[in-house]
């Protein structure tokens, strides 16, 4: 079972990186690490810096844009590998992340960790951003997969 | 492990080991992080003692394996709470409205029965959201659209028995209207199935919904009476063509000619969508107090001022989308139709907006104003800002309020006013404000939101203006068309016609199908009478 201390060292982060480089440069620095069966990665290009992270944090795995809408992500990626359960990473605005939260329990999926990378800038309508890892509920219950595929 | 009200310890891992036996043990989920992925998340009683949270969770797969566990549930008194997918956020999404119940949750049920193009409905079951149709129509390249609300990861069942609407045309836009046929388990284990499903073999099943005799329908929406297996659809044919446009009227007054004249296209079948009232120049208003207070005051003088107001800055007072599906040749002829019956009016603008013709490829439908409104499901809703475009930062959910109110300028004007005077003396901040709206034929509904948060106290002040619009506007004969389960109680209560005739009726209906008062308990204000506090409605 992943745990959030082998996605990201919150406490470390979460204290000192209120920023997008500061997070990049946490895990460059090796003070976070990222679990190897995460199988795909989603950034944000509403975020610039986000893709800047997933390229320099995630580039040996599946990087996905999403953008704030994530209909077409959903339809030609998430869904099929959440039927398999695949074990998901992103820094996406936070509205991306609930619309996440509640297809991911219909895989028994659900979000392990997250953390606030930038606060929501509500005059300029721009939501904030956070990381996050969704995967399996539990390994004991590892088995609503079966439900669509 | 969490339990249930009112059954035993000893009983209910009774039970529990019987479920395990019924659906498999891996369908029976009991640990608490497990049954937490049901929570409301939109719950306006977050944190709070009275927030709804299961006791545990079951998933069977057919409709052979609910009847067992209904049988159980029956058999042990066990409240159980079904959803179908359990995303009717806003309304409660999969959190049972009697704290502790068991949550029936019928995703697995995810077969799409049948389709026919030529006769154009669809069977299915609970667990078929709007995305999973569409992908099979889409899939299979049949000429049928469906009709879908905003976020199309909801179930087709479970929006239709919460009375959920969409945004194409009659009758398919309503989608408790569209539904033809049901087959449904009752709290005792039984299986029936409605109209032409009685009759075994039955080829009008989702052609024909009347059957034989009294008509049962309704009785399984908005409700507690059973758990629905399967439902019968009917789809809308896929239309050539679509356009869209809008007509401004300049004054004040003239919204009672722009109301009236759409009424009566919407019932001699010109217009045979949704259609709303905006008014362009209330975002003005907000901005100039004295104009504010004169809209608020209304006298004669008050409106000579308003209407040189609009006129000074170039702004249409109110304002109404119409919205044309069929042949191209209907399409463009209605339009210009619609604008001649308007024509009368002093003033009066039009605009054409969007048209189309159809089939056109899938990304150049979700490039369009809104894709809802060309049957293709999205969660586009929550682009624009957390949890909903009209909400961009820093909530948790939303909830609405939205009574339903006639189709006339009178009370277009009426309900701004009533409901605005509320918010104002409660001290109530809205996220979003929708004018009325036809929603379903012949009225319009109002749709107050209202952000839900993680602060108890500003939930519970939150429910306390929600109440209070509940009351007032029942005080004005103006009614709840569906409400969030924190709030079912007092809709239900407003409907109160000869010392609550119908919700007493219900309840007797309820005591008689469900004796042991196992199913939704609380639904709709429908409880069962070992727990009606007040018993004299039994």
């Amino acid at each position: 079972m992943i745990t959030k201390r082998q996605f990201l060292q919150s406490g470390v982060v979460g204290t000192l990186a209120a920023s997008v480089p500061a997070l990049a440069n946490g895990f460059a620095n090796g003070l976070v690490s990222v679990p190897g069966d995460v199988t795909r990665v989603l950034h944000d290009t509403r975020f610039p810096a986000s893709l800047a992270l997933a390229g320099s944090v995630f580039m040996a795995r599946n990087v996905s844009p999403v953008t704030g809408d994530l209909t077409s992500l959903w339809r030609d990626t998430l869904m099929g590998s959440w039927q398999q359960q695949a074990i998901t990473a992103g820094i996406t605005g936070d509205d991306v992340l609930f619309c996440l939260t509640q297809f991911s329990r219909d895989y028994r999926l659900r979000v392990h960790w997250q953390t606030e990378v930038s606060p929501a800038q509500p005059d300029r309508n721009i939501p904030a951003l956070v990381a996050w890892l969704i995967a399996p509920a539990s390994q004991s219950t590892n088995i609503m997969n079966e439900v669509i595929s | 492990m969490r339990y249930p009200p009112g059954v035993s310890q000893e009983d209910f891992d009774r039970a529990v080991g019987e479920f395990e036996a019924a659906i498999g043990a891996d369908w029976v989920f009991t640990d608490e992080a497990d049954v937490d992925l049901y929570r409301d998340a939109y719950s306006p009683l977050w944190g709070e003692e009275e927030e709804k949270i299961p006791s545990i969770a079951l998933a069977p797969q057919s409709a052979e394996e609910v009847q067992a566990l209904m049988r159980i549930c029956n058999a042990y008194r066990i409240p159980v709470y079904p959803v179908s997918t359990g995303k009717n956020l806003g309304y409660g999404g999969s959190a049972p409205v009697l704290n502790g119940s068991v949550v029936l949750d019928l995703k697995r049920m995810n077969r799409i029965i049948e389709v026919s193009e030529d006769n154009a409905f669809a069977l299915v079951e609970p667990g078929v959201s709007y995305f999973d149709l569409y992908n099979y129509i889409q899939e299979r390249g049949l000429d049928l659209w469906i009709d879908c609300p905003d976020p199309g990861w909801g179930s087709l069942i479970g929006n239709a028995l919460d009375h959920g609407v969409g945004y194409t045309v009659n009758p398919y836009r309503d989608h408790f209207e569209a539904h033809c046929g049901m087959e449904v388990v009752l709290a005792d284990g039984d299986i029936v199935r409605t109209g032409m499903g009685a009759l075994p073999g039955a080829e009008t099943w989702q052609q024909y919904r009347w059957g034989f005799g009294p008509w049962l329908d309704g009785l399984f929406a908005q409700s507690n009476f059973g758990v629905v297996t399967k439902m019968g659809f009917w789809l809308y044919p896929a239309p050539e063509a679509f356009r869209s446009g809008t007509v401004q009227v300049m004054g004040y007054n003239d919204v009672h000619e722009l109301v009236r004249v759409t009424a009566r296209l919407m019932y001699s079948g010109v217009l045979n969508t949704n259609a709303g009232v905006q008014s362009p120049i209330q975002f003005v208003l907000g901005q100039n107090p004295e104009m504010a207070e004169r809209y608020d005051r209304a006298g004669a003088e008050d409106i000579r001022v308003l209407d040189e107001f609009a006129r000074s800055i170039d702004t249409p007072f109110w304002a109404s989308q119409f919205k044309f599906y069929g042949p191209r040749e209907i399409v463009d002829q209605s339009w210009e139709y619609v604008k001649r019956q308007f024509a009368h009016i002093e003033g009066v603008r039009f605009q054409d907006q969007e048209s189309f013709n159809f089939p056109m490829p899938y990304e150049e439908l979700m490039q369009t104003q809104d894709e809802n409104h060309l049957g293709v499901p999205s969660m586009s809703v929550f682009q624009l800002g957390n949890r909903s475009n009209f909400n961009p930062t820093g909530s948790n959910g939303h909830l609405g309020f939205s009574p339903v109110v006639p189709m006339t300028g009178d009370a277009v004007i009426e309900s701004n006013k009533v409901l605005g005077r509320v918010l104002r003396e409660m001290g109530g901040s809205t996220v979003f404000n929708v004018p009325p709206y036809s929603y379903h034929q012949r009225t319009f509904t109002i749709l107050v939101g209202f952000t839900v948060t993680r602060d108890a106290d500003t939930n519970r002040k939150t429910r306390e203006i929600f109440r209070e619009l509940v009351k007032v506007a029942a005080e004005h004969g103006w009614g709840e068309y569906r409400t969030h389960t924190a709030f079912m109680d007092d809709c239900a209560q407003a409907y109160s016609f000869n010392n609550h005739a119908l919700l007493r009726l219900q309840q007797r209906l309820k005591d008689a199908i469900d004796p042991n008062g196992i199913i939704s308990a609380g639904r709709y204000g429908i409880w069962p009478k070992h727990l009606r506090e007040d018993d004299d409605n039994a």
